[in-house]
């Protein structure tokens, strides 16, 4: 019986096909068959306004990703394959990217190869490899642990042995020139107005400022007055700067400002972005990104979460709060989705946020009513965000 | 405040469906709670009473080494070795200890004693993608490499592929 059934149901399945094709024949001739296609490569990016997303794919770290996507549309642009902890910066003409990465000869073993790759922005393209230390740090992306002088020569990128250094590369010469021992600091904040000078924070609360010689080695050193408590308000290492001036985010919510125009780091300034009430509820910024800060429009911007403390650093925001840059004060709030580093547009207009618990971007047209404008699965660990 | 942490690392796991699948369902409950906590505005449960050095009731993931919120974990961010064929204190088949370390301080629910704890990371092969947690109590930024854990500790070694961390104890603190 039960074979007569199937019989009888595939008899009434191709009675069905006949008539379905039969319908197909009575196609209007607008209708007529696709024409044949031809294969080629996209051959560049279409988007004018871009976001980098770096992904340590942690799940398989040894394949870890530069996300290209349109910073208008969240439209997916392309990748770009960055290795073993690869950190990335955009050059200043927005033309060329720069990856401090790593290899093993077997993958996941064999011999180690570090270099800087340089690749085409526009084409994402490879261009050429410069050979550097294996010192370089393995970490998990940040800003500043791959600096670009503002004249674009010096590429700075940091190492770990633990031990810490920076590795000098003459961009001009395409050569890792020099090593620059720096112990006990960490990240690298290039000087707008003095492209030889770069500051560095270090684990004893100051900022050391490094003034390179032409030939990449350290001119001169110095050593500032202690400006913060690692152990009780300790700065994240993101930060932003406003001419020569670095603004950075304090563990418990202070914003300290670093003048690094001399030969010696200088404090400029330090103001709670919290009430007292806000403290004591605990509200502390949180991520690996904390600070975006547009100059244009004189605002900025910190991922906060409440009923925070000791080991809440990296928690994602419930809140983006919103400050004047001239002022320093609240200007306004908007929801926080999840979000562990956000970075504005080049123009100020919108909000970039990744939404670490979706692993996505949210794009947030800025204004006194923020309005999400879309939100976009990006990669598997997003951390970092860079415009161009 | 840590589950904080821990919720989005297991939000994103679960969305990617890679996470441990023997603490998936458990760990899931608890994050849907820390939620509804952090929803509501008022402060998210602690893993551990911190406020005095009694000893406390433990919570049983305090107690289960396969747990992030296992209590050696307070400043652990990685892999479990203890979901990868390793345990608290040995790395898995094939992989070998690194030879530099993050240390935490972690209070033992059991005795409130402060242990020093050495987050050896195991090296040589690839990434084992199990038990991914993210605590970090008292871990600051690389300027303080010794309490840093953002960064790759098999850096030391020959080979310096990350596989995963185990926890420890190598002293008390506060003894």
């Amino acid at each position: 019986m039960k074979v007569l059934r199937k019989v009888q149901f595939n008899a009434a399945r191709q009675a069905a096909l006949a008539l379905a094709l039969a319908g197909l024949c009575h196609l209007p001739a607008s209708m007529a068959q696709l024409p044949v296609e031809t294969l080629s490569s996209e051959t560049a990016i279409k988007a004018k306004n871009r976001v980098y997303i770096p992904d340590i794919a942690i799940m398989h770290i040894a394949d870890g990703k530069l996300h290209v996507v349109d910073g208008d549309t969240g439209a997916y642009q392309g990748v770009i394959g960055t290795g073993f902890t690869g950190q990335s910066k955009l050059s200043h003409d927005g033309k060329e990217i720069y990856i401090a990465t790593g290899y093993h000869s077997r993958g996941q073993r064999g011999e180690r190869t570090d270099i800087v790759e340089v690749w085409d922005a526009e084409k994402l393209s490879f261009k050429y490899e410069i050979p550097i230390s294996d010192k370089r740090a393995m970490a998990l992306n940040y800003k500043w642990l791959l600096s670009l002088s503002s004249d674009s020569r010096w590429l700075l990128v940091q190492n770990a042995t633990p031990a810490t250094s920076i590795t000098v590369v003459d961009m001009t010469q395409k050569k890792a020139v020099a090593e620059i021992t720096t112990p006990g600091c960490w990240a690298t904040y290039p000087v707008k107005s003095q492209p030889n000078r770069f500051g560095m924070l270090c684990g004893d609360g100051t900022v050391h400022m490094v003034t390179l010689a032409e030939d990449g080695t350290a001119a001169s050193r110095t050593i500032s007055e202690p400006m913060f408590d690692p152990d009780g308000d300790a700065l994240f290492v993101q930060g932003e700067p406003t001419g020569d001036t670095y603004h950075f985010v304090s563990f418990t919510g202070n914003l300290y400002s670093v003048d690094m125009s001399g030969e010696t780091a200088k404090a400029a300034g330090k103001v709670s972005l919290v009430s007292s009430a806000e403290r004591k509820k605990g509200w502390r910024p949180g991520g690996y990104q904390v600070l975006a800060l547009n100059a244009a429009t004189g605002r900025f911007y910190v991922p906060m979460h409440a009923g925070g403390g000791e080991g809440s650093h990296k928690a994602p925001a419930k809140e983006i709060w919103a400050f004047d840059l001239a002022t320093k004060k609240r200007v306004g709030k908007m929801e926080g989705h999840a979000s562990t580093a956000i970075s504005t547009s080049s123009d100020g207009s919108k909000l970039y946020a990744i939404d670490a618990e979706k692993a996505s971007l949210v794009i947030i047209k800025l204004g006194k009513k923020p309005k999400v404008l879309g939100t976009h699965q990006i990669g598997e660990f997003p951390s970092q965000i860079e415009v161009n | 405040m840590f589950q904080i942490i821990q919720q989005w690392i297991d939000k994103l796991a679960e969305r990617q469906v890679r996470s441990c699948a023997q603490n998936l369902s458990r760990r899931s409950a608890v994050a849907k709670i820390g939620t509804a906590l952090v929803g509501g505005a008022v402060l998210p449960m602690l893993p551990f009473d911190r406020s005095g050095g009694e000893a406390h009731a433990a919570s049983p993931k305090q107690e289960d080494p396969m747990a992030c919120e296992y209590w050696r974990n307070c400043a652990l961010d990685g892999f479990l070795c203890t979901c990868c064929g390793g345990s608290v204190t040995s790395c898995p088949p094939g992989a070998e200890a690194s030879k530099v370390t993050w240390v935490g301080t972690c209070k033992n629910p059991k005795d409130g004693r402060d242990y020093l704890v050495s987050y050896n990371d195991c090296c040589g092969k690839v990434a084992c993608g199990r038990c991914l947690c993210n605590f970090n109590e008292r871990e600051r930024p690389a300027y303080r490499m010794g309490v840093h854990n953002d960064i790759n500790w098999c850096m030391a070694d020959k080979q310096t592929m990350y596989h995963c961390t185990v926890s420890v104890i190598v002293g008390v603190a506060n003894s």
